[in-house]
């Protein structure tokens, strides 16, 4: 939860299936933009009903892949063959089947910390030493649709609309501190069932 | 993607065929298997041996694909897998071949080890005189064990499928734990049975020759074929009903490009470290194949089982496309053939040689078996398995919200 927009209107929900029609409803049938979701664990399809598209990270990794099969495969190549040659059973200097196993793990070595830090990158989380919590209970058993709204009516409409849809809970936040690094929140309209 | 949800299975029946399609396969195996009469029994002396070799692949290319589904069935069920019971009548009809006529081709090869195994001539060029390996590989042992081997395999392989296809109404039921614990015997027994039999009736071919990655090489490839065939048969299925979803493909399809990945790394394992040991006892086994026009086949094998594979499927949306999941399924089972021939092949001619008529005739009858089998498999039961708790969550993709 690092680039929160403000001011923006939450809803919780406790069911997978309930965030995903909700998701797909407030995008597809109430045109509201740039969606955002939070849940406790990875949720399948909301990727789909957030209407996000392919992130870059993928092929970031791809390229890392690709620079470590063929730095790996030149490492190999100078260190046996130009800079200090060894006979070794006769075989050629560049035995490339014997260097096949090292290319390999080089490749997914380097691919594998690209696809780690790009994703930090990408979601945010780095570099930046904070991070502002939505709410704890999305680290157990809540998940949280944000709405990020403009101006008093869309406003509205993002509680009325997470209202006629059970929303468990609707939240507002107004801005944040920057000095106390906190979201701001506005007292919070109840609406539908409230649990616990 | 998730908005449509089946509350029960409204349309069950068979999956069915045209009955012309049977025809057709029993056409071909009386024609093949007659081809294979023909040359093994009564055609000229001195191609008795090659309509043998062609019905060692062929019988072991067909059986390994029952033993592919069974396999799959096991593991799934061992990992309590969910995503796969809308389609597990694919593997089920699979399997039900090593019972239903698969046991008798991976049998029928007994029948010509003179023609096949250097080892089962005496005074042949044979070093281990005197040794238990000696014994280990003589005609009277060697009909006991491989009988043994495919009576494990077939018994064991009927017990799961019928398991599997055991009614349970929920995960508490014995019938449902009980299938849950057999898979994890069958596994083991699998593994072991399997291994001997790769060993004892394709390595022994080259009988001075052993590799470690032998049972692991001939599983792999049995498996990964196996899922390429279900691969094609799921398009199918999901064409007669809509409860096969996209994401049914999609995961199977992944599992395809996985394997073929596993297939070339534990080919590539099994080939590198002869070739970095470089020992005499171990490099003959590449250099025949290497030589004398195998070398074509020897090239061939790594591209048509991984290259082709893993590239077409390398992008998600390719996974659910019925041509580029038919290409490279294709050539997963053209290469899982043609890697069978190569095993079998040049242990027994130095030179390359094309299949003849009658091997090409034999691997057609089999196959008319084969697809006989599992074709009447699949239309005397209904297509999705009802009688499994698992399925609304197969169907609906439950599982995938924990």
């Amino acid at each position: 939860m690092a680039r929160i927009s403000v001011p923006a209107v939450l809803g919780f929900y406790d069911d997978a299936h309930d965030l995903l029609d909700v998701t797909e409803r407030a995008r597809v049938d109430e045109k509201f933009a740039n969606l955002d979701a939070y849940t406790p664990y990875p949720v399948h399809g909301l990727e789909d009903a957030l209407g996000l598209k392919r992130s870059w990270v993928s092929t970031a990794a791809r390229f890392a892949l690709l620079g470590g099969w063929f730095l790996g495969f030149l490492f190999q190549s100078w260190t046996s063959a130009i800079d200090w040659p060894v006979n070794i059973g006769g075989k050629p200097f560049i035995a490339w089947p014997a260097w096949i196993p090292v290319t390999f793990e080089f490749g997914v070595l380097m691919a594998s910390f690209t696809n780690l830090l790009c994703m930090f990158y990408a979601c945010g989380l780095y570099p930046r030493p904070k991070t502002v919590v939505l709410s704890k209970r999305i680290t157990n058993d809540r998940m949280v649709l944000v709405i990020p709204v403009k101006g008093d009516e869309e406003e509205r409409r993002a509680v009325e609309f997470l209202g006629a849809n059970h929303a468990l809970k609707i939240k507002i936040i107004d801005g944040f501190d920057a000095q106390r690094q906190r979201l701001i929140f506005r007292a919070t309209p109840m609406t539908g069932e409230v649990t616990r | 993607m998730h908005g449509h949800r089946f509350e029960r299975i409204e349309e069950n029946s068979p999956l069915r065929m045209s009955p012309l399609v049977s025809i057709l396969m029993i056409v071909a195996a009386v024609v093949g298997l007659g081809a294979f009469a023909y040359g093994a029994f009564m055609g000229p002396a001195e191609d008795r041996a090659r309509a043998w070799t062609g019905m060692l692949v062929a019988g072991t290319f067909f059986w390994f694909l029952s033993m592919g589904g069974g396999s799959f069935l096991a593991i799934n069920y061992i990992v309590g897998a969910k995503w796969f019971v809308a389609v597990k009548r694919l593997p089920e009809s699979l399997a039900q071949f090593s019972y239903r006529g698969g046991f008798l081709f991976a049998l029928l090869p007994l029948l010509g080890i003179g023609s096949l195994y250097a080892w089962a001539h005496p005074g042949s060029d044979y070093p281990y005189e005197g040794t238990l390996k000696r014994v280990w590989l003589s005609p009277g042992v060697h009909y006991a064990k491989v009988i043994v081997y495919v009576a494990i395999l077939t018994v064991t392989t009927f017990v799961l499928v019928s398991k599997s296809r055991a009614a349970s109404r929920s995960a508490d039921d014995p019938a449902y734990r009980g299938r849950y614990r057999f898979s994890i015997a069958y596994i083991i027994v699998f593994g072991l049975a399997f291994s001997f039999f790769s060993w004892d009736v394709l390595m022994s071919l080259e009988a001075k020759w052993f590799s470690t990655m032998f049972g692991v090489y001939c599983f792999i490839g049995a498996f990964n074929s196996a899922m390429a065939l279900m691969m094609m048969m799921m398009f199918y299925l999901r064409a007669q009903s809509k409860y096969v979803q996209d994401r049914h493909l999609h995961d199977m399809g992944t599992y395809v490009m996985a394997f073929a990945t596993f297939m070339i790394y534990i080919g590539f394992s099994q080939f590198m470290l002869v070739w970095y040991a470089n020992l005499y006892e171990e490099t003959f086994y590449f250099l025949n194949r290497y030589r004398g026009g195998w070398y074509v086949l020897t090239i061939l094998l790594p591209i048509l089982k991984w290259i082709v594979p893993f590239l077409i499927l390398m992008p998600p949306s390719f996974r659910t496309n019925l041509s580029a999941q038919t290409v490279a399924c294709v050539s997963i089972l053209v290469g899982q053939a043609m890697d069978i021939y190569w095993i079998v092949q040049p242990a027994l001619s130095p030179e390359a040689i094309l299949p003849s008529v009658i091997n090409v005739l034999t691997f057609v009858g089999v196959g008319g078996v084969f697809g006989y089998t599992v074709i009447n498999d699949l239309a005397s039961h209904s297509k999705l398995p009802a009688e499994d708790p698992d399925l609304m969550s197969s169907v609906n993709g439950d599982y995938l919200h924990a």
